[in-house]
């Protein structure tokens, strides 16, 4: 059963994330902001981390830099998921090592699972 | 006339008269006191200096005057100076009456900003009154002698004094700087009434005329500013921090160009040291031979606006971000309800599901499209503009419908210059535009996601040409046309053709409207053509960039256009608990007919006469035939009109 480890701060798309990559028989673990997802990063060591950008204290962007450079979560596949549309934005997530980037506005919870299911094959 | 060609005037016609009256002074004197000249071979070279003065008054005085001031100012200086010693130490040495006169003389000229003048008669009577007291020549005492001296200090002084304080006009200096006429100044009245600060400079960007704004602005006042390099008071920086040079100087783009120079974004420190952000309108001042005399600059305190401007921004951002959190969140409750892994609901509720998840999608697209909208009327939002390379963007447009057009049953193909641009023809010429990269894919999504939408079978072709100066993309349907009386509205706000089949077909309104802006924007056009019935093509021109322009820039757009990995539909895709059953959107439009099998049978190109464009867009080629299956569907019958019908929208590039 892979593990998820969703980091969002809006407490309705934790819980639709939730459900519905439940559903898909994941296990999920979530985070609410930049501190909780490295702590939880750490300690749970998910197959895959579905990331926020805009998030109190620690913003996404961060985070991923510090997961990269962080030897137990190097690895981990890594999906930013923002609202922020430009495309400068974008080639600063995939910069810093994510494995896919989404913007909120464009895709749909089924897009979503979609991309989280092929990146772990 | 010149002020300080009118000063010198004044001048040099008082010194002729003087060296007149010497001639008739000495001429009297010899013939009443021979006994009183005591060098007669001096007094004749005084007599001699005096006709000469007289004499270039009357001929080389009226010819420099205009054009070598100080060369001529120079030259009636030094002959006034030596006509002076002489007649002093002809008349009388100390005692001559002629060193009042001289002294008086001396103080009057300060009157006319005569500085140099005064300079050089001041020494000489200061020499030869020094002289003629170490000598001691005559029988005055020593106390005579240094009263005459201190006169003498004392009118040199009071004539600079009125040189300087009351000749504000008058630049220090001539050489470079054309000083400025009386007439320019005259403006003074105005400009000191004037709300947005003032200052006009001569050549050598020294301050000439400080208004009361400029000083309200800067803290300087304006007899501290007077004669000043303006670069000093205004402390010019640019937005980025960096001082002002030559290149960027407001005033020296004025002079080069000879054209008003509007600069918005330079800094100004006051005197207190408060930064501000102005707006300069900056304009060459001409001598009246056409000669470049100064030069005058506007500028006003922009930092509120700038402010607001910024908070507008922050509002937007914040604004799409906030709001699109809870649709997000509906649209996402919605998908879980109707998802049967995740919930558990009726057909009807689930019916109902539907019809709200499309609505809350209606709704995400309508306000971004606001944001957007938002965003591109107000110019100070204004993307980053840089060389583009249209065929990536169209290739990639294309490669990411090919989704929601197989999700239809659409055949989506690339075409450029009407050949099909495939893996086996993969050639597209480099066709480079400037604007912004996120805008012109939107616009290319945008009416390529129209096309399919609106077309129930056949195929959309995506066709990119183009010639020297433009690259025309147009995207061509074989769906069900638009009606000769919708054309012309099509590209406005909130327009919605109004028919059976677009009622049932989700959109805002606003997406032409958008890409017509941008293109605008960008300096081109866009259109729509049409024939009911047998499809649409909506196109737009763009003024191509030489390819030495792009390299010149070195734009790093078009080396990394998208670094991302998998392209997602940037349109909201029903989820497949929806897609299960015919797209809802489509279902209706559909059912009087179900649309024929697209991808089954062989439908011929609909369009493909976009090349070459003419400057008014030509209809269509008719190469669709009778047969096509989009024409036997009775969908927006009412308003079918047998003639091609054309419009073209938009500014002319």
């Amino acid at each position: 059963m892979p593990k998820l480890l969703l980091v969002e701060d809006d407490i309705n798309l934790r819980d639709i994330y939730s459900a519905r990559f439940q559903a898909e028989q994941f296990q999920v673990v979530t985070a609410a902001d930049g501190e909780e997802a490295l702590a939880a990063a750490v300690r749970e060591k998910p197959d895959l981390i579905i990331l926020d950008v805009m998030m109190p204290k620690i913003s996404g962007f961060d985070v991923l830099d510090i997961l990269r450079s962080t030897p137990e979560t190097k690895a981990t596949k890594v999906v930013m998921m923002t609202a922020l549309d430009q495309q400068a934005d974008k080639d600063r997530g995939v910069k810093l090592g994510a494995d896919e980037y989404l913007i909120k506005s464009q895709v749909t919870l089924e897009d979503v699972v979609k991309t989280v299911k092929s990146l772990l094959g | 006339m010149n002020t300080s060609v009118e000063r010198y005037h004044i001048f040099a016609t008082a010194q002729a008269i003087l060296a007149a009256m010497v001639v008739f002074g000495l001429g009297l004197l010899y013939k009443l006191r021979p006994d009183l000249t005591r060098n007669s071979s001096a007094a004749f070279a005084a007599l001699m200096l005096a006709v000469l003065i007289v004499g270039y008054y009357l001929s080389f005085h009226q010819l420099l005057k205009r054009k070598l001031v100080l060369v001529s100012t120079i030259i009636v200086s030094v002959l006034a100076a030596a006509e002076i010693w002489l007649v002093i130490s002809q008349t009388g040495g100390l005692d001559s009456p002629y060193l009042a006169i001289w002294l008086i003389f001396i103080a009057a000229l300060g009157i006319l900003g005569a500085i140099w003048p005064i300079v050089a008669a001041s020494a000489t009577v200061a020499i030869y009154a020094t002289t003629a007291l170490v000598g001691h020549t005559h029988g005055s005492t020593l106390t005579t002698r240094l009263i005459q001296l201190a006169f003498t200090i004392v009118a040199m002084a009071a004539g600079e004094f009125i040189a300087v304080r009351g000749a504000p006009g008058q630049p220090k200096k001539g050489g470079a700087s054309s000083p400025l006429s009386s007439e320019q100044l005259e403006t003074q009245v105005l400009m000191a009434s004037m709300g947005e600060g003032v200052i006009v400079v001569n050549a050598l960007r020294q301050i000439q005329l400080f208004n009361h704004a400029a000083q309200m602005l800067t803290g300087w006042d304006a007899a501290s500013a007077q004669n000043l390099d303006y670069r000093t008071v205004l402390k010019l920086k640019t937005a980025r921090d960096q001082v002002v040079d030559d290149t960027s100087d407001p005033f020296m783009q004025a002079w080069t160009r000879k054209a008003t120079i509007v600069s918005s974004d330079f800094v100004i420190t006051t005197q207190a040291g408060r930064r501000f952000i102005v707006t300069m309108t900056t304009s060459p001042i001409y001598t009246h031979d056409g000669q470049i005399a100064g030069g005058i600059t506007l500028f006003r305190d922009i930092s509120a606006e700038k402010a607001m401007g910024r908070q507008r921004d922050e509002f937007i951002s914040t604004a799409s971000h906030e709001m699109r959190t809870p649709i997000a969140a509906i649209e996402g409750y919605l998908s879980l309800a109707m998802n049967p892994a995740t919930a558990t609901v009726d057909d009807r509720a689930k019916s109902y599901l539907e019809k709200a998840h499309d609505s809350i999608g209606h709704l995400g697209e309508l306000f971004k499209n606001l944001l957007m909208i938002t965003k591109l009327e107000d110019k100070s939002l204004a993307d980053k503009v840089a060389p583009v390379n249209v065929s990536q963007i169209v290739e990639k447009a294309v490669e990411d419908m090919q989704t929601l057009a197989a999700k239809k049953g659409l055949t989506l193909q690339l075409t450029s210059g009407n050949q099909l641009v495939a893996e086996a023809n993969p050639v597209m010429p480099l066709y480079q535009v400037r604007g912004n990269l996120e805008r012109l894919r939107e616009v290319v999504m945008n009416l390529i996601e129209n096309a399919i939408k609106y077309t129930p079978a056949g195929r959309v072709t995506v066709n990119i040409t183009g010639d020297t100066d433009t690259v025309t993309v147009g995207v061509s349907d074989s769906g069900m046309g638009i009606a000769a009386e919708d054309l012309p509205h099509l590209f406005q706000k909130f327009y919605r053709v109004d028919n059976t089949a677009t009622r049932t077909i989700g959109g805002t309104g606003l997406g032409l409207y958008i890409c017509r802006t941008v293109v605008e924007l960008y300096g081109g056009r866009i259109w729509a053509e049409s024939r009911p019935g047998s499809g649409s093509t909506f196109a737009f021109r763009l003024p191509r960039l030489r390819n030495e322009v792009v390299a010149a820039e070195a734009v790093d757009t078009l080396a990394t256009p998208d670094p991302s990995v998998a392209p997602l539909a940037p349109v909201a895709v029903p989820d497949p608990a929806a897609v299960a059953t015919p797209a809802p959107v489509i279902d209706t439009t559909a059912s009087p007919t179900p649309p024929a099998a697209p991808t089954a049978e062989p439908v011929p190109v609909a369009t493909a006469a976009l090349s070459p464009l003419p400057e008014t867009p030509a209809p269509i080629a008719a190469s669709t035939t009778p047969a096509q299956p989009v024409a036997t569907q009775p969908v927006d019958a009412p308003i079918a009109q047998p003639e091609d019908n054309l419009v073209s929208l938009g500014s002319k590039p």
